[in-house]
């Protein structure tokens, strides 16, 4: 036990004392006490609330993901480089207990770090908020100040009408695989348009499956809606529409939202109030209908997204800590990388890995989620790029993947199922093989080698 | 003849092929080596560079791997974590952590030995008294001399009291003095039964330290012996007795002249070995001036090693 310790103390030091630590320490620290105080949005209280959260928490967790992959890579490398690592491998420890407590040494420092820089940047939101005004502070309470759990509408029989569409296009016809994708996707989006679609003069139904919490009374829904084509997206010269809400919670009295027809614009988002005091302990069905009082447009809404409920269901500390708790999972995740490179290669190389392994992870997912043009396009170049991303993906992990922070600034409730899904996503595959090639690596090296430099 | 536990280190057919990146024989720097060291011995280990030398005591420490043949110590194999508990290293070259004092620095290596903090911090003292820094406990390691710093590293290779001492090049950056005690140290470890592994280019400190030596040329063993089997010359004598006046000199020729019929002798003053000469001037020099000493020289054992 006294080794392990005075190998993680030893890394810590190490850490302290680099010049790229305290360089990166001093910037989170201005980051985290100067946005706060820097970002100034008259117009929209809640917008820069958002801001100063999301830009506080994220240059700080990058800055710190960056430091932990880099103290791990020199830490590693630089023992193998300058054969101070001769001086820990003669002494009665396992090779496997000096990875595991350099890598526990460089989490350790870097948990206490964002432990930290979190609560200043707690501390100073806060402190921001207190020169409020009281309604000012109530619409923050309800926006951003809170976890809220968001509940879209239930979708039955998509799967089914879809296949039934897709055969009856396809069954005669000689289509490449993308093309089959391409019609796919068209499918998809013609069914949901059609399932979001309030023809004029119309109603139609939404439904919700809401679990009950103690803030029943907190509670709101949102949507917005697309006037006359589920893709206008300008925001000059919107068309307006007319339309009136009513809300049943399980099969009780409807109740109107409106009192008189409201006017919407179209790609503009609203939300309402409601009140779900009847929920009951189990399963509760509850129905928004859209009135459409136009005569002669439809109204679509992207049912996949909008209209939602969205139900307060914890307070902002628990979803703050949920926040920090992934962050705290990337340190861990990053912290790894760093050791196994600094175990594989020299310095340089591994600062040319680290580098090329962030800029990847950033631009990976966007050459995916661009993959659309890429199938279109078809061409020899498109196909290439895309089937490496998704491969290179498979073992590469961006770090901003463990950056919850845009949650934690819009009052979203960060769900333990998010949490679990990025443990069984990169810890069950992706962790496991980077610390198993980092432990082998170290277990199988001749550190007697001369270090070439 | 040694019993089994006495065998401290055995290597049979040791061989080490260094290779390139396509796993291509480049260099046999190691080949075939055969010896034993057993418990109490100091053995040298000499040759020029690229002998094998510093690859031999790598592989015995698990840095390297061999190629072929067979390496025990302690009995067990080298990857063994309880025999490492038994062996003090002191390398070539100190790697020692620059940021750490020299008081952190023996705490650190004492702790890996899951050592009791009192003991360590016991350990810790005594040492530094013994190696003459105790004055520069709470000083940064990497603002020592190479002298200094090799002193420190001397101390953490004795931290755990070992059984096994393997010493590359021990006297390198080491000033007469140093040297000198670190000769009088492996010798009082000698008479405590604790087995040393010396590799060393100055022939002069491993004929004063070692009982054996091991000679290795483009990684052979081309000779290998006790010194006294090695190095005396069986077919002369010394006689050493106290200086005598010109006409007893004159006596002591013609007696040995026309009574024992010896042609070829000389008879003259011996020479003082000039690290003895040295020692004994710094001896007189230090004077009262020993306050301002960068290492102050240190006559005490640590009590533990005395154990």
């Amino acid at each position: 036990m006294n080794h392990d310790l005075a190998i993680i103390r030893l890394t810590i030091i190490t850490i302290i004392k680099s010049h790229s630590f305290i360089l990166i320490m001093l910037l989170s620290c201005i980051f985290a006490f100067v946005i706060p105080l820097t970002v100034f949005d008259g117009s929209n209280l809640v917008d820069m609330f958002q801001i100063r959260i999301t830009y506080s928490l994220d240059i700080c967790t990058i800055l710190i993901f960056i430091s932990s992959i880099w103290s791990g890579c020199s830490i590693m490398a630089g023992d193998i480089e300058s054969h101070k690592i001769h001086m820990l491998v003669v002494k009665p420890v396992s090779k496997f207990r000096i990875l595991l407590n350099r890598f526990l040494g460089v989490f350790i420092i870097h948990f206490l770090f964002l432990m930290i820089i979190s609560l200043i940047i707690f501390l100073m939101i806060n402190a921001s908020e207190s020169s409020l005004s009281i309604p000012q502070k109530a619409e923050l309470s309800k926006k951003v100040f809170t976890s809220r759990k968001s509940y879209v509408s239930r979708l039955t029989g998509v799967s089914k009408e879809f296949f039934e569409e897709f055969n009856a296009r396809t069954r005669d016809a000689t289509l490449s695989e993308s093309e089959r994708a391409e019609t796919g996707k068209k499918i998809i989006y013609t069914i949901l348009s059609r399932r979001g679609e309030v023809k004029p003069g119309k109603s139609k139904t939404f439904f919700f499956e809401v679990v009950k919490t103690i803030y029943f009374d907190n509670a709101s829904f949102q949507f917005i809606p697309y006037i006359g084509s589920p893709d206008i997206l300008e925001r000059q010269n919107r068309p307006k529409t007319e339309g009136v809400w009513s809300l049943q919670v399980n099969n009780g009295k409807v109740v109107n939202l409106n009192e008189k027809p409201e006017t919407f614009l179209s790609n503009n988002e609203y939300e309402m109030n409601i009140s779900l005091k009847d929920l009951s302990e189990e399963k509760n069905i509850i129905k928004l209908t859209y009135h459409n009082l136009d005569k002669d447009k439809s109204v679509f809404f992207r049912i996949t997204e909008f209209p939602r409920i969205q139900i307060k269901n914890a307070g902002f500390i628990e979803n703050y800590l949920k926040c920090l708790l992934i962050m705290v999972l990337g340190i861990v995740f990053v912290s790894a990388i760093g050791c196994t490179l600094g175990c594989i290669f020299s310095l340089p190389v591994a600062v040319f890995v680290i580098i090329a392994y962030l800029l990847f992870g950033s631009v990976g997912n966007f050459i995916l989620s661009r993959n659309e043009v890429f199938l279109k396009n078809d061409n020899i170049q498109s196909k290439i790029g895309y089937n490496l991303s998704k491969t290179l993906l498979k073992i590469i992990t961006p770090i901003q993947e463990f950056q919850l922070s845009e949650y934690v600034s819009t009052g979203m409730l960060i769900e333990n199922d998010i949490i679990i899904e990025i443990i069984k996503k990169y810890f069950l595959i992706q962790f496991l093989i980077i610390s198993g090639i980092g432990i082998y690596v170290f277990n199988k090296r001749e550190f007697g080698m001369v270090v070439k430099k | 003849m040694f019993q089994e536990e006495d065998i401290i280190i055995s290597a049979k057919n040791l061989t080490k092929i260094f290779k390139d990146f396509w796993n291509r024989p480049k260099v046999k720097a190691v080949n075939g080596i055969s010896f034993e060291v057993n418990r109490g011995e100091v053995v040298g280990l000499l040759g020029p560079n690229g002998s094998g030398k510093s690859t031999t005591i790598k592989i015995i420490l698990n840095l390297l791997y061999p190629t072929a043949g067979e390496l025990k110590i302690f009995g067990e194999n080298t990857k063994d974590i309880n025999t490492k508990s038994k062996i003090g290293y002191l390398p070539e070259e100190t790697y020692l952590y620059k940021f750490l004092s020299a008081e952190e620095t023996l705490n650190f290596f004492g702790h890996l030995f899951n050592l009791s903090v009192k003991e360590v911090r016991k350990r810790t003292d005594e040492l530094l008294e013994m190696i003459g820094m105790s004055y520069a406990r709470k000083r940064l390691v990497g603002e020592f001399s190479k002298g200094m710093a090799r002193r420190i590293g001397m101390a953490q290779a004795l931290i755990n009291n070992p059984e096994l001492l393997i010493l590359d090049e021990p006297t390198s950056s080491l000033d007469p003095i140093a040297c000198n005690e670190m000769k009088n140290l492996i010798k009082f470890l000698k008479n405590k039964k604790k087995t040393v592994l010396v590799s060393s280019h100055l022939l002069g400190d491993i004929e004063e330290v070692c009982d054996r030596i091991i000679i290795l040329y483009e990684g052979r063993i081309v000779a290998e012996g006790s010194l006294e089997d090695l190095l005396k010359i069986y077919e002369k004598n010394i006689i050493t007795i106290p200086r005598q006046e010109g006409t007893q000199t004159e006596k002591l020729r013609r007696y040995l002249k026309e009574e024992l019929f010896i042609e070829d002798f000389s008879i003259d003053n011996p020479n003082m070995s000039l690290e003895k000469y040295f020692v004994k001037t710094m001896e007189k020099a230090r004077g009262d001036n020993s306050e301002f000493a960068e290492v102050k020289q240190s006559d005490t054992m640590a009590e533990y090693l005395k154990e």
